[in-house]
C-alpha cells in the first residue's frame, strides 16, 4: 500500500536532501572562492611587499650604493633587487615554509631563477598579451596545489645599462655573472616573472574537516528532524486517517447502515472537521437508505404483486394448453393404443357410409393396409357382412333414426375368425365410429368355463364332494347341495359361518376355527379333519376339509373356499384296518416266540446230534476194525470187505453228520461283521490248500487288494469251500488254475471263484445250491453235497448273492456279492 | 504216591466208549491205571470222597482225567468247575474227550481252564492215533503239576 507518508514524506525527504546538498555545495564552494581569494590577496599583498623591496632597492639603495662604491662596483647583497628581495623572503619562509615568492626569467644571470616549465609557459603568455601585466592561477608544483599570482617584468630603458651591452654594466657584475648572462636584452622585452604561491592544501584541509563537521550535525539535524516529521505526521495524520478508513469500511461492510457508529472526536483539526462530514454523511445516508428500502420494499410487493397476477394468468393458459393438449394426446393415444379395431364413418348418401379413418388395431380385423380402404363403403370393407343387419344399423346410427348401438356378432372372412362385441354410436352429424371389441377369447373362456363347471359338477357329485365358500368380510357362507345333504340340511336354508360352526363336534371346533383363521392370516391354504353332528340324524360324520385362499390386489384375504368329504367309511375302514394290524402283529409276535422256541429245539438237536449221534457211530466203526483186527484170522476175505464197507459208511456217516451240524452252525451263528482282508483270507486258505494237497500242481491267482465288510469267521468257511471245491473239481488236470477276484456283472461289483475243472451242465446249475444236491458221481469227485449249500446260506446272511457259470469240461466260475444292499 | 500218578480217571457214561478208550490206551501202550466213572456225579465222588466212593483217600489224586461233556445228572462243565474251584483239585490236569466239537462247547471248556479239549473221531484209526499222542504227551512230555498240601 502506498500511504501518504510514503507519496507525502518520501519526496519531501529526497527534495529536503538534495536541497541540503544544494546548499551545503553552494557553501563549500562560496568558502572555497573565500579561500581562494583569501589566498589570492595573500598572494597579491605578498607580491605587492615583493615589488615594493624591489622597487625601494632599485631606486633608493643601489643608486646610494653606487654613489659610494663608485659606477664600476657592483655588490649584489645591496644592489641586486632580486638578491635583496630573495634574501627577505627567504627570511619569511622560515615562518611560511610552503610559500613561494621568487623571480624568475628564461634566460636568468643567476641560475638559481631559472624559469620552471610551468613559470615558461606563463612568461610564453606574457609574450604573446603585450598588454597583459598580470596573471592569477592554480598551479601545481611538486604535486601540491598552490594558488600563484604572476607578475610580468618587462625591459625598461634604465634596465639596459646592466641587462643591455655588457660594456655599459659595471664592471663587477660582469666579473660575477659572465658577460653573457642577462644580457642583450630589447626594451619592452619580457625580462621575467615575479611569482607569489601560496599552497591551498593547509587551507583547504582546515575547511574539508569544518565541513565535514558541520556536514554531519546537518545530517544528524536532518535525520532527527525527518523522524519528527514522519511521527508527528503519523500520530496527527495518519494513524487517524486509519482510523477513519477502517470505520468507513466496518461501515461498507456491515450490511445495515442503521448499525453504524459516528466517529470518535477528539481534537478539533481538519481531520476531525473531516470526521464530522463523514458522520453527517453517514447518518444522512442511514435516513436515505431506511426510506429507499421502505420504497423499494414498497415497489418490490407491488411487482410480486404484478408478477403473482401475471404467472396465474400464464399458468391458467398454459394448464389449459396442456389440458387441452394431454386430452388431444390422451384421445388419441387411446385410439392408437386400444385393442379394440375403431373405424371411423361418414354417411355421403342416405346409403353410402364411406370409411374415413381407423386405428391400428382395425387392420386386425380389416386386412394390414387399411388406407387403402379409406374412402371405400362399409359393404367393400366388411363384404361378408353385405346385406346383414349389422350394416343397416350403422346406417341407421349415422342417419340418426337409431341412438347408440351395442351388440356382439360373429365375423369370418379369409383373415379372421371370432366375435366381436360391437359399439356402433354418432360423434357428429352423419359421422358414426364404429368399435370392434375382440371377445373370442372371452367366448371361449366362457364355452370353457360352461364345460369345466358342469365337469366338475359331476366330478364332485361323483366323489361326493362338497363345495363351500367363505366371504371373510361378511361372514356370508356359500353351500353347493352336496355339503347340505353331507350335513343332512334342507337346501332352503340359509347357511352363514357361526350356523356351520355350531354343527361340529364340540371337541373339534377349536381346532377347525384355529385351521380356518390361519388360514386368513398367513394366507396359506390348509386340510385339516373334523366330526360334525348330522342334523338330520344327529349321527356323527368325519369329514376331511381342504380349504384355499383368496386373495385382493393388497394381499388381504378376501375369500376361503375348499371342500368336504364324507370320510366316514374311510374312517371305518381305517378302524377296521388298525384293528386287522393290531391282530397281525400279535400274530407275528407270537410267531417269532414260536420261532425262537423252534430255533432253540434245533439248537439243542443239533447238538444232541453233535453228542449222541456220532457215539454209537464211533462204535460201529470201532467194533468193526476191532472184528478185523481180533479176528482175522478167522475172518474169510469176504466178511473182511464187509467189514471195511460197515466202516467207510459209518465214516461217511460221519462226515455227513459233520456237514451238516457245520451248515445248521451257519444258520445259527451270529453275524459279527468287521472289516476284512478278502486277499489275505484267499491267500491264506490257498497255503493251507497248496499243504493238504502236496502233489497237486495248484495255481493260485488271487487278485491283491481286496477288502470288504463281513463276518471273517463265516467268510473263511465259504471260501474255503469254493476253493477247495476248485481244487477238488480240477483234480484230472495236470495244472489246476484257480482265481479268486472282483469283477463287474452289470455294472455291479462281484467277487468270483473260477477254475479250469471239470465245469458242469448249466442245466443242473438250479440245483448246485441244495443240500445233499451232487451233480457229480462220487467215485469221480467225493463230497456230501452240503458245501455249495453251507456257502450260499453263508452269503445269504451277508445279504449277498451267489450264482455259478459254467461249461462240461470247460471250469466251472462262481460269482458272489455281498450286502446287495448297499 | 507213585501209584496214584500212574492213574487216569476216564470219566464217560457209555460202555462202548469205555471199553473203546480202555483198547485205544492199551494199544498205545500206556501203563497207567485205568479208574473208570460212568457218570459226573460219581466222578466228584470220587474225587472228593463221597457217595459209593465214600472214606476213599481222597489226597491220592489221578495223574489226569479225561472228561466227557454229555453224561446224565452232572455233566462235564459242571465237573470241570467243581475240579477247578476245589483247591487240592485245581491244578489237576484235565481232558475233555467228547463227540461233540460245537463251539459253545470248547468256549465253555476253555474258560472253565481245561487243559486240553479232545474230540473222539468217528474213525477208530484216528481216536486211536489221538490216544497215543496223548499218552506220550501228557505222561511223557509234560511235567505234571506241584501237589496241593493241606495244612
Amino acid at each position: 500500500m502506498r500511504s501518504i507518508a510514503m507519496r507525502f514524506l518520501l519526496p519531501f525527504g529526497i527534495v529536503a536532501i538534495l536541497f541540503s546538498i544544494f546548499i551545503f555545495r553552494e557553501t563549500y564552494i562560496t568558502s572555497q572562492r573565500h579561500a581562494n581569494d583569501l589566498i589570492g590577496q595573500q598572494a597579491a599583498m605578498a607580491m605587492e611587499f615583493n615589488l615594493a623591496i624591489r622597487e625601494y632597492v632599485a631606486e633608493t639603495i643601489h643608486p646610494a650604493i653606487q654613489d659610494i662604491v663608485g659606477k664600476k662596483e657592483f655588490i649584489p647583497e645591496m644592489m641586486s633587487p632580486m638578491f635583496v628581495s630573495r634574501s627577505v623572503f627567504e627570511r619569511v619562509q622560515k615562518k611560511f615554509p610552503g610559500y613561494v615568492v621568487r623571480f624568475v626569467s628564461d634566460k636568468p644571470r643567476n641560475p638559481v631563477n631559472q624559469a620552471t616549465p610551468e613559470e615558461l609557459r606563463i612568461i610564453d603568455f606574457f609574450r604573446r598579451n603585450p598588454q597583459a601585466s598580470q596573471k592569477t592561477e592554480q598551479i601545481q608544483i611538486n604535486g601540491q596545489r598552490y594558488v600563484a599570482q604572476f607578475k610580468v617584468r618587462r625591459m625598461k630603458t634604465d634596465c639596459m645599462r646592466c641587462h643591455g651591452d655588457p660594456k655599459d654594466a659595471p664592471a663587477a657584475l660582469v666579473k660575477q655573472y659572465g658577460a653573457t648572462a642577462g644580457f642583450y636584452r630589447q626594451v619592452g622585452d619580457v625580462a621575467g616573472l615575479d611569482t607569489v604561491a601560496i599552497p591551498v592544501e593547509t587551507v583547504a584541509v582546515a575547511m574539508a574537516s569544518e565541513m565535514s563537521w558541520k556536514q554531519m550535525i546537518m545530517g544528524l539535524w536532518l535525520t532527527f528532524l525527518f523522524g519528527l516529521i514522519i511521527i508527528v505526521f503519523h500520530l496527527v495524520v495518519s494513524r487517524r486517517l486509519q482510523t477513519m478508513a477502517r470505520h468507513i469500511r466496518e461501515i461498507a461492510a456491515k450490511s445495515e447502515i442503521s448499525r453504524m457508529t459516528p466517529l470518535e472526536i477528539q481534537e478539533h483539526d481538519e481531520i476531525d472537521v473531516l470526521s464530522v462530514a463523514f458522520d453527517k454523511l453517514f447518518e444522512q445516508l442511514r435516513a436515505m437508505h431506511a426510506s429507499l428500502e421502505q420504497r423499494v420494499m414498497e415497489r418490490t410487493a407491488d411487482l410480486a404483486r404484478a408478477n403473482e397476477g401475471l404467472k396465474q394468468e400464464i399458468a391458467d393458459r398454459q394448464r389449459a394448453e396442456e389440458a387441452l393438449r394431454q386430452s388431444e394426446e390422451k384421445f388419441r393415444s387411446i385410439v392408437e393404443s386400444s385393442p379394440a379395431a375403431m373405424h371411423f364413418y361418414r354417411l355421403e348418401s342416405d346409403t353410402r357410409l364411406v370409411l374415413t379413418g381407423t386405428n391400428p388395431a382395425a387392420e386386425r380385423i380389416i386386412g394390414s393396409e387399411p388406407r387403402s380402404l379409406i374412402g371405400k363403403t362399409i359393404e367393400d370393407v366388411f363384404p361378408n357382412l353385405r346385406d346383414t343387419e349389422v350394416l343397416e344399423i350403422h346406417r341407421k346410427v349415422a342417419r340418426g333414426d337409431l341412438g347408440p348401438q351395442a351388440f356382439e356378432m360373429p365375423y369370418k372372412d379369409e383373415r379372421v375368425f371370432g366375435f366381436y362385441d360391437v359399439r356402433v354410436f354418432r360423434t357428429g352429424a352423419g359421422v358414426i365410429a364404429s368399435i370392434l371389441v375382440d371377445i373370442t377369447e372371452r367366448k371361449q373362456a366362457e364355452q370353457e368355463l360352461r364345460a369345466y363347471s358342469h365337469r366338475l359338477a359331476l366330478a364332485t357329485e361323483a366323489a361326493v364332494m362338497g363345495v363351500w365358500e367363505w366371504d371373510v368380510i361378511s361372514n356370508a357362507v356359500t353351500w353347493d347341495d352336496r355339503m347340505f345333504e353331507m350335513y343332512g340340511l334342507l337346501m332352503a336354508e340359509p347357511m352363514t359361518y357361526p350356523r356351520w360352526a355350531e354343527m361340529i363336534h364340540a371337541e373339534d371346533v377349536t381346532q377347525v376355527e384355529r385351521q380356518m383363521r390361519r388360514a386368513v392370516t398367513e394366507k396359506k391354504a390348509g386340510y385339516f379333519n373334523f366330526r360334525i353332528i348330522r342334523a338330520s340324524d344327529g349321527t356323527v360324520r368325519h369329514i376331511q376339509a381342504a380349504a384355499s385362499v383368496i386373495a385382493d390386489e393388497k394381499g388381504q384375504v378376501t375369500n376361503v373356499v375348499g371342500v368336504n368329504f364324507d370320510i366316514t367309511g374311510r374312517k371305518l375302514a381305517e378302524e377296521e384296518i388298525r384293528k386287522l394290524n393290531t391282530e397281525l402283529e400279535q400274530r407275528v409276535a407270537d410267531r417269532t416266540i414260536q420261532l425262537a422256541v423252534a430255533n432253540r429245539e434245533l439248537e439243542s438237536f443239533a447238538y444232541s446230534v453233535s453228542h449222541d449221534l456220532t457215539a454209537p457211530l464211533r462204535g460201529i466203526d470201532g467194533w468193526s476194525l476191532a472184528l478185523l483186527e481180533d479176528y482175522h484170522d478167522k475172518l474169510d476175505e469176504r466178511a473182511r470187505q464187509h467189514l471195511s464197507r460197515i466202516r467207510a459208511e459209518t465214516q461217511r456217516m460221519g462226515q455227513l453228520i459233520d456237514d451238516l451240524l457245520k451248515l445248521s452252525r451257519v444258520t445259527r451263528a451270529e453275524m459279527r461283521p468287521n472289516p476284512m482282508d478278502l486277499t489275505g483270507l484267499a491267500e491264506n486258505i490257498a497255503l493251507r490248500l497248496q499243504e493238504d494237497f502236496p502233489h497237486r500242481q495248484l495255481e493260485f491267482v488271487i487278485q491283491p487288494g481286496l477288502a470288504d465288510e463281513g463276518d471273517e469267521r463265516l467268510m473263511r468257511i465259504a471260501l474255503t469251500n469254493l476253493l477247495g471245491n476248485a481244487v477238488k473239481f480240477t483234480s484230472k488236470r495236470p495244472t489246476a488254475r484257480i482265481e479268486f477276484g472282483m469283477t463287474y456283472v452289470k455294472d455291479r461289483p462281484a467277487y468270483f471263484v473260477r477254475d479250469n475243472g471239470a465245469g458242469f451242465d448249466m442245466a443242473f446249475a438250479k440245483k448246485l445250491f441244495g443240500a445233499f444236491q451232487r451233480i457229480h458221481k462220487a467215485s469221480e469227485f467225493p463230497g456230501t453235497g452240503i458245501g455249495l449249500a453251507t456257502v450260499q446260506r453263508i452269503i445269504q446272511r451277508h445279504g449277498g448273492r451267489i450264482w455259478a457259470e459254467a461249461q462240461v469240461n470247460q471250469g466251472a466260475t462262481f460269482y458272489f456279492t455281498l450286502d446287495e444292499a448297499s | 504216591m507213585s501209584d496214584t500218578s500212574e492213574t487216569i480217571l476216564l470219566v464217560e457214561d457209555n460202555p462202548s466208549d469205555v471199553a473203546l478208550t480202555q483198547r485205544a490206551l492199551q494199544r498205545a501202550s500206556i501203563a497207567s491205571k485205568l479208574v473208570v466213572v460212568e457218570d459226573g456225579q460219581e466222578a466228584l465222588d470220587y474225587l472228593f470222597g463221597g457217595g459209593m466212593h465214600a472214606g476213599r483217600d481222597v489226597s491220592q489224586l489221578p495223574a489226569l482225567i479225561l472228561l466227557d461233556l454229555k453224561m446224565p445228572k452232572v455233566d462235564g462243565l459242571e465237573v470241570l468247575r467243581r475240579i477247578r474251584a476245589n483247591k487240592h483239585t485245581r491244578r489237576l490236569p484235565v481232558i475233555i474227550l467228547t463227540s461233540s466239537k460245537e463251539e459253545q462247547d470248547v468256549a465253555a471248556a476253555y474258560d472253565l481252564g481245561v487243559n486240553s479239549y479232545i474230540r473222539k473221531q468217528v474213525d477208530f484209526v484216528q481216536f486211536d492215533t489221538a490216544m497215543k499222542l496223548l499218552g506220550a504227551y501228557w505222561q511223557g512230555l509234560n511235567e505234571p503239576p506241584p501237589k496241593v498240601r493241606s495244612q
